[in-house]
């Protein structure tokens, strides 16, 4: 039993990873706390339910919605963020509220609070290992998460874009003198995280086989956030190692506590680990020079 | 200047009687009624304020202490026949106390961890109030909260109760307003302009963190108390992060550091749904619009330094180009 | 003369980066010491290690033979040190004066009922402090500037603010980071008797400074580092004939 938790609480904990790995390369950058995260992403996936609904090709319907999250963050990074970049660290936090609150009411202006199903047709065979069952989807979602947290490492280690990316988020003036353009590459990193979001929210929807409102806020942000109290808000690696803590974490609450609660008592673990570790696993932060 | 500062103290004053005077002109017990939540509702942007805007603590989680207040409130009248000054009075103490610990808990963590803990928090006591049966009843809530009462003078008529909020929102206003010209409130604006600088005149930063939770926290418990008294029914669904992000913005529509405007900004919130029922419908969304534009052109809301206000006013004044003076 | 602040093997490693490395030297009492050396060598991080922002790698902080390493920064600001920022570090948002008021934190002691049952700023001991922080502001020329909003001063009445709100503490030792940066030639010879009129009053200062004709005029004893570690220490005459001291700036110049 107790394996069978382990993998189900990877496989969520994977699928966490990628949304939260989207989140803190954006916070990464401009040390916002971003509230739209899940919002923003959520669109994506709502616009690719929107198309599968029509009848479109499921590849087609998926690459559409990542295409979305990609361009919404884009345009909310100009329009909302940019304007606000320097105002210190209340204004643009409440401007991401704001955002958060636009997106997911525009969702529920249009598709409601209620649950769909989200068919892509895939339907995963089950193995059995004495006991154990491993849903090939499982794997399936596995697989696609490590090839997107490497690609991702690899695009900011090897190449140019990326390098600027690692150098605005050192210091945005030191970057700027060293010629790389700062709004572009930012827009970028948004265009980035919007698009990872959207790639873990639709592996949620399938690995659930719904959608509902809650996947962007309740299922994403406020996931990525937790994960990011355990990693360290900021710190890639935390966000990914935080973020599979965390699957690991819910599925044994919810296996041995309680699903009720299982929300509050991981809370709970987390508002208790601030105490222990107050800047998370892998702080991010060097100290501030005067 | 002192003659603006004698002045303030005749509108402060003017003001009080007039809003002692309203209900001979307004009857009306659905106006009344507006008006009871709307002083409760400032008690509660006033302590918003005190936390976000004068310390720079972004808490996203307020209306959990509402709820603390509430609920502490709600079972000690209900289930245990506490008098009401019992009940008001420790529910302020009880959010206060949990306002102190949380505080603690976060008081070596980062801006964002205390925003992320604020809204866990929000979350778990939620979580709590619709799922610990035995004692918050759950979904059902507790209903049948008794009117406030003062030594058999029972507050249970609307017109009763409008003189008990009014008191209620003076009284915790010049209370909050002392606090932040002292030397408690010149610390809070000091660690949130800049906290190191503020370390190096000697403000134990920690500390004053923690003390400026716990005393928002009082407040909003206070609050909290007093309008489920009003109410008469304790909900589980009235202390949401959606309830605790319209609270925020009726701080930040008038104006984080701007007392006043806290009152504007929430007579505006509670008066808007009230009057059209689409601003109701939508109003989260509406919320949403109003904090990105106002983050972008008016971050100082109606009222707060360099807002829409006062630019209005020196517009008005004619005043020459000069560096801008304090509005104290 | 007493040693006011003694440090020993002092030093404090960013990565890779020795910042300070075995650092030994004393703050007099009543003294103007000098801290000088190239761009990178350590003099900000010296005032951050001993005001207790930093925690050294390794070595020792004494005040006044009291170890005060790894204090936090407000209690070794209570035991008597106040500094000035190398970039400014004012309360933006607030007045001129209650940036002072600020600055006279660990002076004030209201007590709960002034706090909540005077009229704000009516309570006596508001108002005893706000006069001391009036002929503060009144000694740096900024008492017409009182009621404005600090954000909103010209960069040289910054830095005149923020040695005023560190003055208001009462400290025994005054450092100043660069107070002359960003000034013009005026702007600088008033900061000079300015310093040293405070000096007069019996403070002691410790000043880090680029501009050599301001830090050889007014110290008496001249600390220099040069990538982390102190490489000359005496009075300014003897610093300028010292070899080792030109060569860390001449070296500087060449590339
Ligand atoms: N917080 C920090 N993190 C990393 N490195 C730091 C930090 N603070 C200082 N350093 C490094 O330590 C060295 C000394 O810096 P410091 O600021 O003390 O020099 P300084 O003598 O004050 O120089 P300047 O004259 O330019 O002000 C520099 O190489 C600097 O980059
Ligand atoms: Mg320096």
């Amino acid at each position: 039993m107790l394996l069978q938790h382990l993998i189900n609480g990877l496989s969520i904990g994977s699928i966490y990873a990628l949304i939260a790995m989207g989140y803190n390369m954006v916070y990464g950058i401009l040390e916002l706390l971003n509230f739209a995260h899940g919002d923003v992403y959520a669109v994506g996936c709502f616009a690719a339910l929107g198309l599968l609904t029509m009848g479109v090709h499921p590849a087609l319907a998926i690459m559409a919605g990542i295409i979305v999250g990609f361009v919404i963050n884009l345009f909310v990074e100009k329009l909302a963020y940019r304007p606000v970049r320097y105002s210190g660290r209340v204004t643009p936090t409440i401007t991401a509220v704001g955002i958060a609150y636009i997106m997911r009411n525009a969702i529920l202006k249009i598709w409601g609070p209620e649950t769909f199903a989200f068919d892509i047709g895939v339907r995963g065979s089950n193995l059995q290992f004495g006991g154990i069952i491993i849903g090939t989807l499982q794997i399936y979602i596995l697989l696609i998460a490590v090839s997107c947290m490497i690609g991702i490492t690899l695009y900011l280690k090897k190449t140019k874009t990326g390098q600027g990316i690692i150098a605005i988020s050192q210091s945005i003036p030191t970057a700027a003198l060293m010629g790389v353009p700062v709004n572009r590459t930012i827009s970028i990193v948004y265009g980035i995280g919007g698009a990872l979001g959207v790639i873990g929210g639709i592996l949620f929807c399938i690995y659930y086989d719904s959608i509902f409102i809650g996947i962007g806020f309740a299922l994403g942000t406020i996931k990525a956030w937790m994960a990011s109290i355990i990693g360290g808000v900021g710190s890639l690696k935390g966000a990914v190692m935080g973020a599979i803590m965390l699957g690991l974490m819910e599925s044994m609450v919810s296996g041995y506590v309680s699903t009720l609660y299982k929300d509050a008592i991981v809370w709970l673990l987390l508002i208790a680990f601030v105490l222990i570790k107050p800047q998370g696993l892998f702080p991010a932060q060097v100290a501030e020079k005067i | 200047m002192m003659n603006l500062a004698a002045n303030r103290k005749m509108i402060t004053i003017a003001a009080i009687l007039a809003a002692c005077a309203l209900p001979l002109v307004i009857t009306d017990e659905y106006a009344l009624r507006v008006l009871n939540v709307f002083f409760i509702y400032s008690v509660v942007a006033l302590s918003i304020n005190l936390i976000v805007g004068f310390c720079g603590q972004l808490d996203m989680g307020r209306a959990a202490f509402m709820g603390l207040g509430a609920y502490w409130s709600a079972i000690l009248a209900v289930r245990l026949h506490f008098p009401f000054f019992v009940a008001f009075l420790t529910a302020g103490i009880f959010a206060g106390l949990v306002g102190a610990i949380l505080g603690f808990l976060c008081r070596k963590s980062s801006f964002d961890y205390l925003t992320l803990i604020t809204i866990g928090f929000n979350v778990v006591c939620q979580v709590v109030f619709l799922n610990w049966i035995p004692v918050t009843n759950g979904a059902m809530g507790i209903p049948k909260v008794p009117v406030p009462e003062f030594f058999g003078f029972a507050f249970d008529t609307n017109l009763r109760f409008y003189y008990l909020a009014l008191g209620f929102l003076v009284v915790c206003y010049v209370l909050i307003e002392r606090i932040t010209k002292s030397k408690l409130g010149r610390a809070f604006e000091a660690i949130r302009d800049d906290s190191i600088a503020a370390s190096y005149s000697g403000i134990n930063i920690q500390n004053f963190k923690v003390l400026n939770f716990a005393i928002g926290s009082v407040f909003t418990g206070l609050a909290g108390s007093l309008l489920v008294h009003y109410t008469q029914y304790a909900s589980p669904f009235n202390y949401t992060l959606d309830e605790s992000v319209y609270q925020l913005q009726m701080a930040i529509l008038g104006g984080l550091g701007s007392l006043p405007g806290s009152l504007l900004g929430t007579l505006i919130l509670v008066v808007a749904p009230e009057i059209s029922r689409s601003f109701y419908e939508y109003r989260l969304v509406f919320v949403g619009f109003m904090m990105v534009i106002m983050m972008i052109y008016w971050p100082n809301g109606l009222l707060g330094k360099a807002g829409v206000g006062e630019r209005l006013i020196g517009i008005m004044r004619f005043r020459k180009k000069e560096p801008e003076e304090a509005g104290r | 003369m007493t040693e006011l602040v003694k440090t020993e093997d002092l030093s404090k490693h960013f990565g890779g980066v020795k910042a300070l490395e075995a650092v030994e030297m004393t703050i007099r009492e009543s003294e103007i010491l000098g801290v000088i050396g190239p761009n990178g060598a350590g003099k900000s991080t010296l005032f951050n290690v001993i005001t207790g922002f930093y925690q050294p790698t390794r070595g020792k902080v004494f005040y006044n033979g009291v170890e005060v390493t790894g204090h936090r920064v407000d209690s070794v600001v209570d035991k008597g040190l106040a500094r000035t920022f190398q970039n400014i570090r004012l309360f933006d948002q607030m007045t001129v004066l209650n940036n002072v008021l600020v600055g006279m934190h660990l002076q004030i002691h209201p007590g709960i009922m002034e706090t909540l049952f005077r009229d704000p700023g009516k309570g006596q001991k508001e108002i005893e402090a706000r006069d001391k922080c009036m002929s503060l502001l009144k000694y740096f020329g900024l008492e017409k500037d009182a009621t404005l909003v600090s954000g909103n001063l010209p960069y040289g009445k910054k830095r005149k603010l923020e040695i005023a709100r560190a003055l208001a503490s009462d400290p025994k030792i005054l450092l100043l980071d660069e107070p002359s940066a960003g000034m013009n030639p005026n702007e600088t010879a008033e900061l000079m008797q300015l310093i040293d009129g405070i000096n007069r009053k019996g403070y002691t200062v410790v000043v880090i400074e680029h501009n050599m004709k301001l830090i050889m005029g007014i110290s008496h004893r001249i600390v220099v580092l040069n990538f982390g570690k102190k490489i000359a220490e005496g009075d300014p005459a003897a610093i300028q004939a010292d070899a080792s001291v030109i060569e860390a700036y001449l070296g500087k110049e060449e590339d």
